[in-house]
Parts: C-alpha cells; structure tokens; sequence
C-alpha cells in the first residue's frame, strides 16, 4: 500500500488514507462530515471495532468500507441511513456530486419539503 | 426514468438532419459539428433550432487543417496560430481560448455550453490532469467569468479498456464526477471494431457502458450519448438523457479520421434500416427477401420514405439521402415508443430482441442468407446483455423458454 498522506485518523476518506491525490477533494470533505454526522447521533465512530465487530481501528474498517449505523441502544432512521450511507460511500464517484444535493436531501429529511 | 431524447448526430449532409428535424419533425434537437458546417451556415441557423441544440466544438485532433473545423476562430489550430495546444501554453491564453468558445455558444444561444476534449489513443494516468489542466478548468473560469447561466456538458470519450477494466473505470467516474460546475455528459463510446462488425456484440462491453450510464445518473448527471448507431436502442435500458443517429457510418461511430485532413475513402454498401431487426441490411438483399420471404414488408416501417426506394426505379446508393431519412424515422418512433419505467422498458426491448430472433430464424428458413454485417448474430448477446443489467438492477427478468 502507498504511504498514507495526511488526515485525522478515523475521520479520512479512503482515498485520503490511500493517498490517491487525483481525488482528494471536497468529497473527501463530505465523507469526513458523514463520520461525524453518525457519531453525533450514535456517541461513537461508525467505523470503530466496538460497533463493527471487526478490524483492529477505525482506520482500517474505513479501508475495508465497513461501517456500522447502529448501537445497541440507539438505531438511526432509514432515511438518515440513507443519506448518511451515499455520504460514507467508498469511491468518491458514488458519493454526492454537490453540496447542494446533500443539502437538498437533509433539507426533505428535516422540513419533509422537496 | 424520463423519456429518452433523440439527437441528431450532424455530418456530412447535416441538410439532411435539418430537414428530418424541421419539416418532417423527428428527434428533439441537433448535435452540431464544425466538422462539417461553416460557421456561417451554422450561424444561420434559425434560432428555434440552436436553442434545443447543441455544439459540439470537437477539439478531438486540436492540429487538425479540416477547412471547416478552422473557420472557427476558436479552434486551437486557428487561435494559436501555429502553437501548440498543451498545458505548456500560459493559463491566461488557455482561458482566452475557452472563453471564445463559451461566448461562441453563449451567442448562439444552445441549449447546452459543451466542454470539449481531445482525442486520446490511450489513456495514462496523468491524461486526467491534462485534461483538467488544459482545457476543463480554463473552460469551467470563462463560463463562471461570462456568466452563463446554462446548463453545462464535459464532453468524455470512453474506450473499451475504460468500460472493462474496474480500476480505469472508477478513475474515469471519480473524473467525471469531480465537477460540481457540470451537469451533464456528452458520452463518446469509442469502441474498436473491424468496419465489417456493424453491431456491438460483446456482453462485458455493453454491460459495463449500460453500468457507467447508470453510475453518471446516480451522481446526478444528464447523460447525452453521442455517436450512437442501433446499439442506442438497447442502452436506452440504463436511461441516458438522449442517444444520437446520424446519417453516415461516421455519425453513428465515432472515428478520429473523420477530424483529419483526409476523409473516408472507403465506399460503404447502401443499406436499409430495419426496426424489426434492429440491423441494417445491406440493400443487396432487399428485391430477394421481397420475393422469397412472405413477411418482409414487416421488417421495415412503412413511412413515406420508404415507398421512395421500393420502387424499381430506384437505384440504391450510400450517398443518397432516402435510407437514412427512413432511419431517422423509423428508429426515433421505435425509441419515443418505450415506456418510462425500467421494469416497462426492459419488457418492451426483451419483447423487440425476442421478436427480431424469430425474424431472423424465418428469413433464414425462407432461404435468405444474410451475410455478417446484416445478419442477427448480436441479438443474443444483447438479450444477455439487456437481462444481466436487468438483474443488476433487481428487475423481474424474462426467461426464454
């Protein structure tokens, strides 16, 4: 594996951990902000062991694109999954294009407009 | 899904792409190529047409001496007058470059403002950032500097290394999602084929190219497939925005000789398209299948074009215009005819690939011998194809008994 470039353990996109400078960008952003999204609603780091059941950090469940939205004690909505999901996507192609489409769905989560 | 648009794919004879369009009113704009047209014919387009249209600057051989390609004075070989088109070149001429190709289109007034590329053989690593560097980021500051508040198409071709092979492929959709400022892409297949192979007949291939439409929608992005033959209709499963057709081979597959110097030398055989089909067959065999098989009044649709050519008078020639006045017709009413669901869809192209292999097994019984190119030796492959997406997307798939 490449050196790892810069981040912040257990809140760097994959490619940020991969080092793939081509696509390190403002999805790398909103990959980040989707981890502290679902750790402000769960309390813990939806890649972190405790809550995956595997991997030995945060970091490496992050490479192995598992996550977990769930605890025992708190489950979040299916639609937040959803947007939290598309958020926390592996490849950045698969994540949201714009700012403005991710806003647009929190907006039809939180108001119900569209 | 929406309903798919149908693009006229401008050429040789772009007159006859504006005839179709504007008197006999098929397909919902132009794709306009300089190539081809003067700018002062293009510019004489009525405005009715331009604004459902758009251009296509085809900067795919930027050192190309097409006469055409340099009557427009924001063709790189025009504007640099002689210098080389690469990112060696300052950032300010790169960005004037661009801006007189946005303002070009702004004037214009196209639907779209295209972002072109260049024709690349093989794609490295690095082309990603040439690209970006050379022309998409100066292209991107001159439509952000003048304003333009129209939607906007990256022009991508994409190679069948690129379909195949997963790590090219999710570099490319990483590239091409990449772009906040777009909206859409203008999609080249450039899929290698010898000139006798008519359809695209490889399961991976077309699997992968009905995939990456499908990954480009889901990021949110119009597709707009450019340089599409008959293969339009079955990629229609994956819900692009619009597929092209074009009158010469050269519209409906896209070969870089066309944007050198020299033309095509090569004389193709007339042929005739059927929807029935979805071949075109070589016109060759049309008096034998009239009079050996019962149906074949059944293999093409009956528009005025049609009695044009079966008439015994007339002699059958590429160059004229009636077979591909027919085609425009006949496969923009076979592609406005599918409906807008996906299970829907599926069923109605399963229904017409079924239908065209019973054809093809009675043209065969009747003692018709269709030779390779008009033959249906795709149909198979595209209903494996059409039901691999299909399972993909969990839709219900229909088993051939």
């Amino acid at each position: 594996m490449a050196a790892q470039g810069p981040h912040t353990p257990g809140y760097a996109s994959p490619e940020q951990l991969k080092n793939e400078k081509r696509f390190i960008s403002y999805k790398s952003d909103i990959y980040c902000l989707g981890i502290v999204l679902a750790e402000l609603i769960l309390g813990v780091n939806p890649f972190n062991p405790s809550i995956v059941g595997m991997g030995l950090s945060c970091n490496d469940n992050i490479l192995n694109n598992s996550f977990c939205l769930r605890t025992p004690n708190i489950t979040i909505s299916d639609n937040a999954q959803e947007i939290i999901s598309k958020m926390l996507r592996y490849h950045p192609y698969e994540r949201y294009r714009k700012v403005s489409l991710l806003i647009k769905d929190l907006e039809v989560f939180i108001y119900g407009k569209s | 899904m929406e309903r798919v648009k149908v693009m006229h794919q401008c050429g040789h004879n772009t007159k006859w792409n504006i005839i179709s369009f504007i008197e006999d009113k098929i397909g919902d704009g132009l794709i306009i190529s300089p190539a081809d047209l003067e700018v002062n014919k293009v510019n004489d387009l009525p405005d009715s047409v331009k604004s459902v249209s758009y251009f296509d600057p085809q900067y795919y051989l930027p050192t190309s001496e097409k006469k055409k390609l340099n009557s427009y004075p924001f063709f790189p070989k025009t504007y640099l007058e002689g210098r080389q088109y690469s990112t060696q070149l300052s950032y300010k001429c790169r960005f004037e470059l661009a801006k007189e190709c946005v303002q070009y289109q702004k004037n214009n007034n196209y639907k779209y403002i295209v972002i072109p590329t260049i024709y690349e053989e093989n794609f490295i690593d690095n082309t990603y950032d040439e690209l970006e560097q050379l022309i998409i980021t100066p292209f991107i500051d001159a439509i952000s500097r003048l304003q333009c508040n129209k939607p906007v198409l990256l022009t991508a071709m994409i190679n069948k290394n690129q379909l195949i092979i997963d790590d090219m492929n999710i570099q490319l959709l990483n590239f091409l999602t990449s772009y906040p400022e777009i909206d859409g892409i203008y999609l080249i297949p450039i899929i290698q084929r010898d000139v006798s192979q008519k359809r695209i007949s490889d399961i991976n291939l077309l699997f992968s190219l009905m995939k990456t439409i499908n990954a480009l929608k889901m990021a949110d992005l119009e597709v707009h497939l450019g340089y599409t033959d008959v293969e339009g209709y079955l990629l229609t499963i994956a819900g692009p925005n619009s597929i092209s057709i074009g009158a010469y081979e050269n519209s409906r597959r896209f070969d870089i000789k066309k944007f050198g110097q020299k033309g095509r030398t090569q004389q193709p055989n007339a042929r005739l398209y059927s929807n029935v089909l979805l071949q075109w067959i070589d016109t060759d065999y049309i008096d034998s299948l009239f009079s050996m098989f019962k149906k074949a009044n059944e293999l093409f649709e009956n528009n005025e074009y049609l009695n044009l050519m079966l008439r015994t008078s007339y002699n059958w020639h590429f160059t004229k215009k009636e077979p591909y006045m027919h085609y425009f017709t006949s496969f923009s009413h076979q592609v406005y005819s599918l409906h807008n669901t996906l299970q829907e869809r599926y069923n109605d192209i399963y229904k017409t690939l079924i239908n065209a292999k019973q054809y093809f097994s009675e043209i065969s019984e009747s003692g018709v011998v269709l030779d390779a190119p008009s033959s249906g030796g795709h149909i198979d492959k595209w209903i494996t194809a059409l039901n691999r997406y299909a399972t993909f997307k969990g839709v219900r798939i229909n088993v051939q008994n």
